[in-house]
């Protein structure tokens, strides 16, 4: 009598897949559901991982949009300290798909955030991306302005995608208990207040992950037909956790529930790709090196693994760029015979 | 007498020909120039001198300097000021930040990126940092070093269809806002030139139109851009004697404040 196993591929089997693979081999972990091109828009988002995957994407030649542009001008560290080319625009990391589904309705004018201004030392900051103005603003108009124009590039970037790139990072935040706004970080740890009668931790469970982004895709498909979803999870272990267990152990909970979500959604729906960052990196056969020395960090190593493990399963390379020499040497003559003129005479 | 050393790249072409077309008694003035390509290689050496090191650059480079001034090098001893030109500017790279971005407060005309007076301010004393000439010139107690940028494009860039010239022609479709951003840009330039012991004048205001361009009446002859027709690049970058003018009597006046403008 025959095994149901008999006849798969050997990556199917742990020994032939894990045990006897080199390490840092990342096999073949990753096939596409659908091919990723240069020629579509993509939109990112998530936790701070997902800032690796647009920056990789960005340089080798896909067209990531990003919707509230700097130009080359601006250092790139003042541009980042500021959210400035981390993501398709200036939102900052999205840890929940709590908060990606609550952006997108505020960008539609369907949800209004509970505080949505935070203060500290007499500056005023966005309480959903408190971080992107170092030092703050000068009033709360201010914040409240800078938001409405963002809203309008959010709505723009989202509804006109082709592939929408998330990173589900934590299941852990911070909620407004009587409206239900969840933010970013924790109040008080940037700037506002943290007030135990308005403020409370929450740990979003499967359900109520796979409900929130799954409203969020529903939503978005209603006006972008064409769009589909890549999800990822974050490697990224908690840096800490409310929720009274030891760190290591809500970091397999949060990934376990976005992991599971991920199956799932990938399972019900043609247009959601998964790529497994996550299991790449986390592999028991890199014996950690794709993590720094705080055993949380991924290493450069380990995201260049998993880019590779993306473009090589898309068969995609990085584009070279290239100068205008003969231009450059056509003004710098322009400019001799400027100075010609006026030391001859 | 006021012994004054004038060093820069093409740019100081514009202030010769007009420091040359008029006496300036009480003044004793050099030029040292070169081409920007060489004017890069160039740097203060020891002996107090600045220009190409006897050694180690190629005999081209040598001879651009030499056939413009004689020399390929030029002393500093006894000079009172130093003004050096055009080497430095960020004024290009302010017109391409306000042609893609508003500024809260100052100019919101529908750009995609919304900057805040804070992060303007940061990208502005960023740029200005990146504009400062060699540690070598500031703080000097032996000359006093004036800073003189590189003009804004001249205007004429507007009917060019060369691709670089699109944020300049962005920007001068809807000027709101731009000349006080350059301000702005020159007062971060002026504060850090003061902290590091220089001065920094900024490009005369009367040269300049609403969107902060170079007005078309100090442009250069012989640019390859002929008035009221399109053209591709040409050279829109050097101005010509009415403006050095402009910029000679700016330096006078802060020479000697007492002087009216000749």
């Amino acid at each position: 009598m025959s095994s149901p196993y008999d006849g798969l591929s050997s990556c199917a089997f742990w020994k032939s897949a894990v045990s006897d693979r080199a390490p840092l081999d990342p096999g073949v972990l990753y096939t596409p559901r659908f091919p990723v091109t240069r020629t579509m828009r993509i939109v990112t988002a998530g936790s701070c991982f997902a800032q690796h995957i647009g920056r990789n994407l960005r340089s080798a030649g896909f067209r990531i949009t990003d919707a509230e542009p700097l130009p080359g001008v601006v250092p790139e560290a003042l541009a980042n300290a500021h959210g400035y080319r981390l993501y398709s625009a200036r939102y900052g990391n999205v840890y929940t798909t709590a908060q990606l589904a609550q952006l997108y309705e505020e960008a539609n004018g369907r949800l209004t955030p509970a505080d949505p201004v935070w203060e500290k030392a007499g500056r005023f900051y966005d309480a959903q991306r408190p971080g992107l103005d170092p030092g703050g603003l000068d009033s709360a108009d201010q914040v409240l302005h800078h938001r409405a124009h963002h809203l309008t590039r959010v709505k723009a970037a989202f509804e006109s995608a082709d592939l929408f790139v998330f990173t589900l990072g934590l299941t852990e935040a911070w909620v407004h208990k009587a409206i239900g706004t969840v933010y970013p970080t924790a109040p008080g740890t940037i700037a506002g207040q943290y007030d135990p009668a308005t403020h409370a931790f929450k740990n979003y469970d499967v359900t109520e992950v796979l409900d929130s982004l799954r409203g969020f895709m529903k939503r978005l498909r209603k006006v972008n037909r064409r769009i589909r979803f890549l999800f990822t999870v974050s490697p990224v272990p908690l840096t800490a956790t409310a929720s009274g267990q030891h760190v290591e152990v809500a970091t397999a909970y949060s990934k376990a529930v976005l992991r599971a979500v991920c199956g799932k959604l990938y399972a019900d729906d043609d247009g959601v790709d998964y790529f497994p960052s996550y299991e790449l990196i986390t592999s028991a056969n890199n014996r950690g090196v794709y993590f720094e020395a705080n055993k949380r960090s991924v290493s450069s190593a380990g995201v260049a693994q998993a880019m590779k493990l993306f473009f090589d399963a898309h068969k995609v390379a990085a584009q070279p760029a290239g100068r205008a020499a003969q231009e450059e040497d056509e003004a710098e003559l322009r400019c001799e015979e400027a100075l010609l003129e006026s030391f001859a005479r | 007498m006021k012994r004054l050393l004038f060093i820069g790249n093409s740019h100081l072409a514009a202030l010769k020909t007009a420091w040359d077309g008029t006496p300036r008694p009480g003044y004793d003035a050099e030029f040292f120039a070169a081409p920007q390509r060489t004017y890069l290689r160039m740097s203060l050496m020891s002996g107090n001198t600045f220009g190409l090191p006897a050694e180690g650059e190629s005999q081209r480079q040598r001879k651009i300097a030499e056939a413009t001034n004689g020399k390929a090098a030029v002393s500093l001893a006894d000079r009172q000021i130093i003004v050096l030109v055009g080497g430095f500017s960020a004024t290009d790279a302010v017109a391409e930040l306000l042609a893609d971005c508003d500024v809260a407060g100052l100019r919101e005309a529908g750009a995609p990126s919304l900057l805040s007076q804070p992060l303007f301010a940061s990208i502005c004393a960023a740029l200005a940092q990146n504009a400062l000439p060699e540690t070598g010139w500031h703080n000097r107690l032996d000359a006093k070093v004036v800073l003189i940028p590189r003009p804004a494009t001249n205007e004429t860039c507007l009917a060019s269809t060369y691709p670089a010239f699109l944020p300049l022609q962005k920007l001068a479709a809807n000027p709101t806002g731009a000349l006080p951003g350059f301000v702005a840009f020159d007062t971060a330039l002026a504060k850090l030139a003061t902290a590091h012991g220089m001065t920094y004048l900024p490009q005369p205001t009367e040269t300049r139109t609403a969107a902060g361009l170079t007005a078309q009446n100090f442009l250069a002859e012989g640019g390859g851009i002929t008035a009221g027709e399109a053209h591709k690049r040409g050279d829109h970058a050097h101005m010509n004697a009415a403006y050095g003018a402009a910029v000679v009597e700016t330096l006078l006046t802060w020479l000697d404040p007492s002087q009216p403008p000749t």
